[in-house]
């Protein structure tokens, strides 16, 4: 054997939630986020693999029920397996719908590349008395099939062991296609000559797909195959008058549209191979999940049972979340005791530690417990199933806004961070619904707002800490619905996508995926500290050091000047100069809200001092302000960014910063000004 | 229920079960626009027109491909009306706006157990 390693490619394609992204993570040992609703791999993915001398490059395409020209996904499948001809094509199909799952197959089949099945969640079919004859299935469909167990991690090396024989060319290969029919045959046969006719069209498409492939596309009436074709021949050629002519023919004997016919056979086909190797010892029982649903999605239950679990998502964070914040809090305070004793000299280099470092970061770090938490719950609503059952409930509201109820989704996910939730809209089918839910997602509270509010509400609201931050909550989700009515009336205008959904089943969350789930987007938070917060602290620290001899954080520091230069804009909201500061570092990232705080009011991490600080430049009214101020403005840089990049221009993104400032002062002013009404302003 | 025998998805209650007849108002190509079907095929598209986007055949086509197709056996887990409806096909269980399950017309109690396939073909 060689001792250079044989590279290839392996593309790993299937149903949504048929379990790729497990698959993707056991062959390539990565920790690819997995959820239980349908989309979650809303990108392709890469990993490598090493097996008996072979490297493989995997790529994890997003799930897709078919292979249309219909929905971004489709095409992205499609694409890749056209112009990247991976050596091998892993089809992962779920065992426990297997049927549905096979229709995928059927045209996957007719890219002409070579496919291994790999029968994932064995056990889930077995549990339902399935019986799958292995190898019949392979026989019928002339495809190696391997049985697995992705989550137990159970089949992956016999699955490797499959690929590199189907690339060595030793698997078992039989050619097999779904046959449509005689009278359609004939017209794919007539078809497939007028391509190979075509000389630019043969030259251009024959490299990458099979004429079998593409005749069937321009009958199915595939926008893209036929845009492509059509403009690489002439408006009178052959192939554009077979086609006429193949159409007329079929939709005379068939009388319906020809993609209907298609699709039929495929599945007559799919039923047919499923009637011999399949065997059900009970037929269409209820599932666990049909009697789970039966109470989670019920029409009276349903929704006081999802307020709970909202409920519990927001007292376990904020609850348990405070034991572990307390030990942090101990821990920074030690740390700058700790300094303060042993660097008497220089003052510089003393005050940067203590008071931009240590107060800066870690009045920051202290939520990180709560900010796991919060992760935790989001992460076991998605791998449970319960999020698509979320949307279910609470399509008839979203409904109401013109939008469905998918669109919730990637509002939940807003609660954890807002980056991960605007890329989750990629699910949405429509784009004008798509381009709603990006804008006002930043509208949802994400953890990064959580220590400005736990911050203010100690000092201000101690009595009732919990009932002002939900409170806050509330408004950003209030606003974020008020916002959305608009977007659609006046920015994008028509009815909102018909909403199809798959339910997955419910599934136990696993420990390990819980944890990876947590880490993967909590760990963002510790490496944003790290970075952009230790960042921000040591400029605003620098601001508030110099000019030299100044006092540290006073009005007359650089930090002041700036602060005091912008006051007037904040000032009919009953801010003073240091708000201004703390919001425009906060534009980088919330949390420096609070390490601004620290660092201008000169007491470093020390959140007993921050509040007696606090509670001399604000009134609880203007407290309130200040937060639902930070709530609503610019979301921060990162978020601002994958909007940019997830509408694809910076016009959204632009447009998103001056919305949510204007909506920011506004909410602010009016808050303010009601309150003073009231005589709150004490 | 209609003179056909057929009733939508969305009317039907949960626990009720039936076979897919078709999908309604968006099933064929209405060129003339009177609802009446084909009036023959009219291949009249020029270079890149894309004559498919229309939503009506998009929707009917996703639906096909989640597997419901006529002839497939359906049943009706759970209807919130006004809300979204949950019907199971097979192994799968599907959520269906209201909008979309008024669509979808269905032939109450009859079926072929376990064949999803067009019952004609």
């Amino acid at each position: 054997m060689a001792d250079k390693p044989v590279r290839a490619t392996v593309a790993l394609a299937g149903n949504p939630n048929a379990g790729k992204t497990t698959v993707f993570n056991n062959l390539t040992g990565g920790r690819q986020h997995v959820g239980n609703w349908p989309g979650v791999t809303v990108e392709k993915k890469e990993g490598t693999s090493k097996y008996e001398g072979y490297v493989f490059t995997v790529v994890d395409l997003p799930g897709t029920y078919s292979l249309t020209a219909y929905s971004l996904e489709e095409v992205i499948v499609r694409d890749f397996i056209a112009s990247e001809k991976p050596d091998v094509v892993v089809d992962v199909v779920d065992a426990s719908n297997i049927e549905r799952n096979l229709y995928l197959t059927t045209q996957l089949m007719e890219l002409g590349v070579p496919i291994v099945v790999a029968l994932n969640m064995m056990d889930v079919a077995e549990g339902r008395e399935v019986q799958i004859d292995l190898e019949l299935l392979s026989e019928l469909l002339g495809l190696p099939v391997v049985p697995m167990v992705g989550l137990r991690n159970r089949g992956t090396d016999e699955l490797k062991r499959v690929i590199v024989s189907a690339i060595r060319g030793e698997a078992h290969f039989r050619d097999v296609h779904v046959n449509y029919g005689r009278e359609t045959e004939e017209e794919i046969a007539k078809l497939e000559q007028a391509i190979q006719a075509e000389e630019r069209v043969s030259r251009e498409f024959m490299g990458r797909y099979s004429s079998r492939w593409l005749a069937v596309k321009l009958l199915e009436e595939d926008e893209r195959v036929e845009k492509d074709i059509l403009s690489n021949c002439e408006p009178g050629c052959e192939l554009f008058r077979q086609l006429s002519d193949s159409r007329r023919h079929l939709l005379s004997i068939f009388g319906d549209d020809i993609e209907t016919v298609v699709v039929d056979m495929r599945y007559g086909f799919v039923s047919g191979v499923v009637r011999e190797a399949v065997k059900r010892k009970r037929d269409e029982a209820l599932t666990t999940s049909d009697r789970i649903d039966n109470v989670l999605t019920n029409r009276i239950l349903g929704f006081p049972f999802f307020a709970f679990f909202m409920w519990l998502m927001f007292f376990l964070t904020f609850f348990l979340g405070k034991f572990p914040m307390h030990w942090i809090d101990r821990l920074m305070r030690g740390l700058a005791n700790l300094i303060n004793s042993n660097l008497a000299s220089p003052e510089w280099l003393r005050s940067l530690l203590v008071d931009g470092v240590v107060g800066g970061v870690g009045a920051v770090l202290v939520f990180l417990p709560q900010i796991f938490i919060i992760f935790i719950c989001i992460s076991i609503l998605e791998d449970t199933g319960y999020m698509a059952r979320a949307a279910f409930i609470m399509d008839r509201i979203m409904h109401w806004l013109g939008l469905h109820g998918k669109s919730f989704i990637p509002m939940v996910m807003g609660f954890g961070c807002n980056v991960p939730a605007v890329m989750a809209t990629r699910t949405l089918e429509s784009d004008k619904d798509r381009m709603i839910t990006i804008l006002v997602n930043p509208l949802m509270s994400c953890t990064a707002r959580l220590p400005v509010y736990a911050l203010f509400t100690a000092a201000f609201f101690a009595a009732n800490q919990g009932t002002v931050t939900f409170s806050l909550y509330l408004l950003g989700v209030i606003l974020a619905v008020a916002m959305a009515k608009l977007f659609r009336k006046f920015l994008f205008p028509g009815e909102s996508e018909p909403f199809v959904m798959e339910l997955p089943p419910y599934r136990w969350p696993t420990l390990k995926g819980t944890l990876v789930h947590m880490w993967d987007r909590g760990s963002l938070f510790l490496r944003k500290a790290g970075t952009v917060i230790l960042a921000g602290s040591v400029v605003i620290w620098l601001l508030s050091y110099l000019p030299p001899g100044v006092k540290y954080g006073s009005a007359s520091s650089a930090a002041g000047m700036i602060g005091r230069a912008l006051e007037p804009l904040v000032k009919p909201l009953g801010f003073e100069w240091r708000a201004v500061v703390a919001l425009l570092f906060g534009f980088v990232a919330k949390e420096i809200v609070v390490s601004t705080y620290g660092a201008l009011l000169g007491v470093g991490a020390d959140r007993t001092a921050i509040s007696a600080g606090l509670q001399q430049i604000f009134t609880p009214l203007t407290a309130y302000c200040f937060m639902a101020f930070t709530l609503l403005y610019t979301p921060c840089l990162a978020t601002v960014a994958v909007i940019r990049k997830e509408t694809g221009s910076w016009k959204w993104a632009a447009f998103t910063i001056a919305y949510s400032l204007a909506l920011a002062w506004l909410v602010a002013f009016i808050i303010y000004r009601v309150g003073l009404l009231f005589g709150l302003g004490r | 229920m209609s003179a056909s025998g057929l009733i939508p998805l969305g009317f039907m209650r949960p626990g009720e079960s039936g076979v897919l007849a078709e999908i309604r108002g968006l099933r064929h190509h209405d060129h003339d626009g009177t609802g009446a079907g084909h009036a023959g095929p009219k291949i009249t598209y020029k270079r890149g027109h894309l004559h498919h986007s229309d939503r009506g055949h998009r929707l009917v086509h996703r639906l096909n491909h989640m597997g419901l197709i006529p002839g497939a056996r359906v049943m009706v887990m759970r209807n919130n009306a006004p809300g979204p409806v949950i019907v199971a096909v097979k192994d799968t269980r599907l959520c269906l706006g209201r909008g979309v399950a008024n669509k979808v017309m269905v032939r109450p109690g009859a079926g072929v157990e376990g064949s999803p396939a067009r019952e004609e073909s």
